[in-house]
């Protein structure tokens, strides 16, 4: 029951105007019928109403209101002609002939562009790689050779958070592809992939000069590359994974067979330093190695490599007095290393007989810790069937695998992460950009060393 | 209400013409809206020639601005939003030029003897200019609220949209009026 005594003005003017539903307007007119005052308000607002309502308008003479639409529409006729604002900036900036010439200026700006860009960075067959890879055939996951690998939709899922993870701390690094080259990025490659069916010159055809191994120099290597795959198969490999041309039983050297690659690549990768000081890893390392004092303040990447360095260097002289060498214990070169035998504390018994390495030891732990954990992923990955989750798995492997390269800077265990960057990306988990991103951290990681 | 329909449909057509520049289209509502347009104006102002001048002006107005006009809504609540502020532009123009004495006219020094006189015998009409003048009195926004719902019937949202204000305000505004003048006329309103 609405309280129509005390909001009473309110209820009267809806009644009034009729905006009271018929239920709350039955109830008015109840209250009104206890109340007869209240009643007599009601008969003035009305009086009030109608009274307004009917009053009557001056009489006008005939031919008035004509004369008023002729007055107006004189008036308006003199107003310069109406055209609404989009109308006018249509015209004015949009005629056809504006138009063409504002998109001949265009397509000569666009087609200049294009000319520079071309003529700066040359024409490459893998510029569109990272679209093409996407096409590529699938090639099971390398941790699980039974498994599926992760679908397509898990692909654009999960390739998000590698994405993220690169744009965590992006800065532009160019590498030149000299240098991955030389770095045996693409050797390595061409040693484990498969085989095709396209066929290039055997190494009898080639010059004296071509067939050389040693002094050959990218220009020529890629001049060569061009001339002994046609750009249409070349396009063709570059989807085939950068599988390499290679007749049945035949053996093409690897500077013959390389693909054609850019000179440079401008290529957003995270920074080790950067995420590294931030890990719990460096936390560790600074917290026992570094004294307390210097803790206090973050150091960057290069004065903790500087320490590094400096830590090692006390090491091997103190193991010099002992006639020990580092390479005496073989953390840094484990022939049968494996994720699935990672335990560092197994690699010092590895060399029997000789003094434990003091300092090492805090890499050796950290580097136990992680090779656990790659582990323990790596058999999560080979039990879960959920692909979504296997997904996250391999890209959780990948991202330990490069922290152990950081740590250890060892061989091994960047040519075991290049490997699975590969099956990643064969898997479709990453696309090329991600791929070659990470190979230029691996490289980074290494160069460091 | 299919003639309402058929108004708005064809009100729609010929405000899109007038819009890209067609000025018969605009005549054409001209021709629909000028006989509201200038009794609404007299409402305001109480003076045959002024009504006509601000008829004029609105038109004119409305033409210019048909930019701003929002397709879709009314044209007829958009005009007479444009009537209102022209009539209540032109009302404080006048208060603020002639002082308040001089601006009552001497027929309503006249009627306001015979409002001095409640109860001698009054016509329906006379009750009507003795509204009208209580109207006249009324705060500007009082008053434009009033005669859109009084004398054009326009709902509570038809105002609110033509004066950018809330419902609720429509609402505080037309009740705080219709009080008021309750309480002006109370002598001949029962």
């Amino acid at each position: 029951m609405k309280d129509f005594e005390k909001d009473f003005e309110k209820y009267l003017n809806l009644y009034l105007d009729g905006r009271l539903d018929h239920k709350d307007a039955g109830e008015f007119e109840k209250f009104l019928a206890e109340n007869p005052e209240k009643a007599g308000e009601l008969e003035a607002y009305k009086n009030l109403d109608h009274t307004a309502k009917s009053e009557s308008l001056p009489e006008l003479p005939e031919g008035y209101w004509e004369g008023l639409e002729s007055r107006i529409n004189k008036r308006v006729q003199q107003i310069p002609e109406y055209k609404s604002s989009w109308v006018g900036f249509k015209e004015k900036y949009f005629s056809f002939n504006k138009f063409m010439k504002i998109a001949a200026s265009a397509t000569v700006i666009v087609m200049a562009f294009l000319v520079s860009w071309h003529l700066i960075r040359g024409f490459r067959v893998l510029d569109t790689a990272g679209d093409e890879v996407l096409g590529m055939q699938r090639s099971p996951a390398v941790l699980d050779l039974g498994e599926e690998p992760p679908s397509a939709d898990t692909e654009r899922r999960y390739r998000g958070p590698v994405d993220s993870a690169i744009a965590l701390k992006p800065e532009t690094v160019t590498v030149s592809a000299e240098e991955l080259e030389l770095s045996g990025a693409v050797e390595d490659e061409v040693g484990d992939l498969a085989k095709t069916d396209e066929t290039p010159p055997p190494p009898s055809q080639l010059s004296e000069k071509e067939a050389g191994t040693d002094e050959i120099t990218f220009e020529q290597k890629k001049e060569k590359a061009m001339k002994a795959i046609p750009r249409e198969q070349a396009d063709k490999q570059s989807r085939q994974d950068i599988t390499l041309a290679q007749p049945e039983g035949e053996i093409v050297s690897p500077e013959i067979a390389v693909p054609v690659m850019p000179d440079s690549l401008s290529i957003e990768i995270p920074r080790p330093d950067s995420e590294f000081k931030q890990s719990t890893l460096y936390q560790n390392y600074a917290d026992d190695v570094i004294p307390a004092e210097d803790t206090a303040v973050p150091r960057e990447g290069e004065e903790r490599l500087d320490i590094f360095e400096a830590e090692m260097g006390v090491l091997r002289s103190d193991l010099a007095e002992k006639e020990l060498e580092l390479d005496d214990f073989p953390y840094l070169a484990m022939d049968e290393y494996s994720f699935t035998k990672p335990v560092l504390s197994g690699y010092m018994d590895a060399a029997p007989g000789k003094a434990a390495m003091p300092a090492p030891v805090l890499v050796q732990s950290e580097l136990q810790q992680l090779r656990t954990e790659g582990d323990s992923l790596i058999e999560a990955y080979n039990v879960e069937s959920n692909p979504d989750i296997k997904a996250a798995l391999f890209n959780e492997i990948i991202d330990k695998s490069l922290e152990i390269v950081k740590i250890s800077k060892a061989e091994e265990d960047m040519n075991r992460a290049e490997l699975i960057i590969k099956r990643a990306m064969e898997s479709r988990l990453i696309g090329f950009p991600q791929y070659k991103a990470y190979n230029d951290s691996l490289r980074l990681y290494m160069r460091e060393k | 209400m299919a003639e309402q329909e058929k108004v708005k449909f064809e009100e729609k057509r010929l405000v899109s013409k007038a819009r890209k520049g067609d000025k018969e289209a605009f005549g054409e509502l001209v021709r629909y809206y000028s006989k509201p347009v200038y009794y609404l104006a007299y409402r305001f102002v109480r003076d045959h020639d002024t009504a006509d001048e601000l008829a004029q002006e609105s038109f004119v107005k409305a033409y210019q601005a048909l930019d701003s006009f929002i397709e879709g809504k009314s044209f007829k609540s958009w005009i007479f939003a444009i009537v209102a502020n022209l009539s209540i532009n032109y009302l404080k123009r006048k208060k603020r030029e002639t002082s308040l004495e001089d601006s009552i006219p001497d027929d309503i020094l006249e009627d306001k003897k015979l409002a001095s006189n409640p109860h001698e015998q009054m016509t329906a009409d006379d009750l009507g200019k003795q509204i009208a003048k209580a109207v006249e009195n009324l705060p500007e926004e009082f008053k434009t609220v009033f005669i859109l719902r009084t004398y054009e019937d326009m709902s509570y949202e038809e105002i609110a949209s033509s004066l950018k204000i809330e419902v609720g305000t429509v609402m505080s505004r037309l009740f705080r009026a219709r009080a008021r003048l309750k309480d002006e006329l109370k002598d001949y309103l029962l």
